[in-house]
């Protein structure tokens, strides 16, 4: 299935701007078109940016933790961009941790972060 | 009768009646009611995991927006969804937090996290009948 998130590849870094509602179809197939991605082209970092989704439940977070956590296997450290105070502070308070899931504010410090680490 | 403008009522067959459903709650509260946008939030993820949880474990069901008035004069929005799927077996259960590398596709955190959400949660389920929530939360500042 072709889903309209783009994967776009910068030097030693993936970044994945998601801009639209992902369905539970579009989700399992991003997780898999990404571990793919970084597996073919062997980038240490992944910035998931999700500035644009006004909304994160816990389904998505699921969905950004399992990611994270599945790149990290590849040898590929994950930042989040775009959460903003308000969607962090609602899925704590829901009892949702974050645990190794990084955060920056911006994709420029996201870049900066994984490629310090790789 | 339901003063049709205070009183809405959304389908949840769909998996775009779980988005749309956000966006009417928001026009609904941005025209009634005086949220922060913390406040907002937290109404907008309880819409966005209860509705979810009609959706993938009822089929369908639907949401009832409106407004809450509490004997002491507070003002407030009134979510109630309902389905009529397989109902829950076991609530508290299904309401049990979980930790993270617990994590799987289940209704768990979406339905502990709603109630934590709300001012007031109230559940009720019945196996093959199915399952009715009402979420409530209070404006903290009158509009």
């Amino acid at each position: 299935m072709k889903i309209p998130v783009p994967l776009l590849k910068i030097g030693q870094v993936l970044l994945v701007p998601i801009e639209i509602e992902l369905t539970d179809e579009m989700a399992e197939d991003l997780h898999i078109k990404v571990l793919k991605k970084i597996e073919e082209t062997g980038v240490r970092g992944l910035v998931i940016d999700v500035s644009l989704v006004e909304v994160i439940d816990s389904y998505l977070a699921r969905i950004l933790i399992n990611i994270g956590r599945a790149a990290k296997c590849l040898n590929c450290n994950t930042v989040v961009v775009g959460v903003t105070p308000e969607v962090a502070l609602t899925l704590t308070q829901m009892g949702l941790s974050w645990r190794g899931v990084r955060t920056a504010l911006n994709v420029e410090e996201a870049i900066a972060l994984v490629e310090s680490d790789a | 009768m339901p003063d049709k403008n205070t009183e809405i009522e959304i389908p949840i067959s769909t998996e775009e009646h779980v988005i749309s459903a956000r966006g009417e709650v928001r026009n609904f509260i941005a025209e009634h009611l005086n949220f922060s946008p913390l406040e907002r939030m937290h109404v907008l993820t309880a819409v966005s995991e209860l509705a979810r949880n009609i959706h993938n474990y009822a089929g369908s069901g639907k949401l009832q927006v409106s407004l809450a008035n509490s004997p002491s004069g507070k003002r407030g929005l009134k979510l109630v969804f309902q389905d009529n799927g397989p109902g829950i077996r076991d609530i508290d259960e299904a309401m049990k937090e979980r930790p993270v590398h617990q994590y799987q596709k289940g209704m768990g955190v979406g339905l502990s996290g709603s109630k934590k959400l709300a001012d007031e949660f109230h559940i009720v389920s019945v196996l093959d009948q199915g399952t009715l929530i009402t979420w409530i939360k209070w404006e903290r500042q009158p509009s």
